[in-house]
């Protein structure tokens, strides 16, 4: 077997050395930065395991930029919102809401999760409330 | 040369009248939400005694009053009745420390937003301690905010005006993120002309209010306030992104909306339009992320850290809580409503 691991295993196996073999040696502010280093390796882990993702949703944002003399498609986009060209359009909400919520996968997945499962609640409570 | 220390001491007694001060301790307090505020241990005719100081410098970056125009507010507030450290004096000498600076008897207890939120050691009951808040926030709104000059005057339509004061913001710093402006272009399209125009204190939510273990200690972080619609104070305190984490409890994270509507509805008399404090809570978090934008490049101009670089991914959990609140069917002059 190949012992040569990928970087994000490689990621994951730091980040449980400074877990485990570091931060609970630690106090007060060492011990701040150091639990503050091991989020940010996490986070990078979880970008490197969604980056496919992450480049898909930002592309599927960019194609409500329909005019290709733009270089820059996301000051566009931008500009477009702004001057009302996108008001009220749901399949740009909804890629807005597909980018978020892939991004807050990466820096807060507790909280997508939450925010998920407060969504359903509410779907649930208006269908029991349609058939009621 | 005399140090920081004994023009401090020196200054300090004539502020309160004293002959004789020894300082026993300055350093950064943990009350607000910046480097600003420190406090003062001073033995004072052999006896100790604290006081909050609070220094010059960030008004200018972030767009807030001048210290010594936030000292008038506070003057106005504590002679109000309203819950703030009181005033002691104003040094605008920068020889003292440094900077001017405004001095404040000091206040107990804790003003940490996840500490205020999952200590429940701190405040006493938390639905009497939701309607107080209302409460007080009530009190601000009635404060005569025409005798402060440096308020200028009412806008009609403050919702519009706070719209262009954030785009003016992002196109200064060159960001370009279309969740806000989706956001920014929802809350344009849906602003309304408020009913009153009240005294606004523009920060009222946890994070910015002190608890002891029997309830409300002090209102903080007084320099945006000015004229505006009171029901924008109701929204920043219910916006979930000033809830720490439990977006269960709609109040600040610390209790009902029902509670605290309740309290703000019996002390200013009036009825709250439910529809527009949550229109507020969009735009509470649009001033947050446009504020954590301005923190963020403010930081990394001056030296690049961990904890800026972290703040600087949360914005987009804001973001999150933006685009949920702003769906199609929720645009006004497209649906009508």
């Amino acid at each position: 077997m190949d012992p040569e691991i990928s970087g994000i295993e490689l990621l994951d196996i730091a980040q449980q050395a400074l877990s485990t073999e570091i931060i609970q040696r630690l106090e007060g502010d060492p011990r701040n930065v150091a639990l503050m280093i091991g989020r940010a390796m996490r986070m990078v882990a979880r970008e490197f395991a969604q980056l496919q993702r992450r480049f898909a949703a930002q592309a599927a944002l960019l194609e409500f930029v329909d005019d290709t003399d733009h270089s820059n498609k996301m000051q566009a986009l931008c500009w477009n919102i702004r001057n009302g060209r996108h008001d009220a359009h749901s399949q740009l909400h909804a890629a807005l809401w597909a980018d978020a919520a892939i991004r807050t996968s990466i820096s807060k997945p507790s909280l997508l999760a939450r925010t998920e499962r407060r969504l359903a609640g509410l779907s649930e409570n208006a269908s029991s409330s349609d058939r009621g | 040369m005399k140090n920081e220390l004994s023009r401090l001491s020196e200054w300090l007694a004539g502020a309160i009248g004293q002959g004789s001060i020894k300082i026993l301790a300055f350093h950064p307090s943990p009350h607000g939400s910046n480097e600003q505020n420190w406090s003062v241990v001073a033995e004072v005719d052999g006896s100790s005694s604290s006081f909050l100081i609070r220094k010059d410098g960030l008004a200018a970056v972030f767009a807030g009053h001048a210290l010594a125009d936030e000292f008038a507010l506070l003057q106005l507030a504590h002679a109000s009745g309203v819950k703030v450290p009181r005033p002691v004096a104003f040094c605008d000498d920068p020889e003292v420390i440094g900077t001017a600076f405004a001095l404040f008897e000091s206040v107990e207890g804790t003003s940490f937003g996840p500490y205020v939120v999952c200590d429940l050691s701190l405040g006493g009951d938390r639905s009497a301690l939701a309607q107080r808040l209302g409460h007080e926030l009530a009190k601000i709104h009635r404060m005569p905010a025409s005798s402060l000059s440096f308020i200028g005057a009412p806008t009609s339509v403050p919702a519009a005006t706070e719209v262009a004061r954030m785009r003016a913001i992002l196109d200064l710093l060159n960001i370009r993120r279309p969740a806000l402006e989706w956001g920014l272009r929802w809350a344009e399209i849906n602003a309304t002309t408020p009913e009153r125009m009240t005294l606004v204190h523009s920060d009222f939510r946890t994070g910015n209010y002190v608890l002891d273990s029997q309830g409300l200690a002090a209102v903080l972080e007084w320099n945006l306030a000015g004229w505006g619609d009171p029901l924008s104070d109701l929204g920043s305190f219910c916006a979930e992104c000033w809830r720490f984490g439990r977006e269960d409890l709609e109040a600040g994270g610390i209790g009902t909306r029902c509670a605290f509507y309740h309290g703000y509805e019996i002390e200013s008399g009036t009825k709250i339009a439910d529809s527009a404090v949550r229109y507020w809570e969009v735009v509470a978090h649009l001033r947050r992320a446009v504020l954590a934008l301005q923190v963020g490049q403010h930081n990394f101009d001056r030296r690049p850290q961990l904890a800026s670089a972290l703040d600087s991914r949360s914005i987009v959990e804001i973001e999150l809580a933006i685009v949920r609140a702003t769906a199609p069917v929720t645009w006004r002059s497209v649906h009508g409503s």
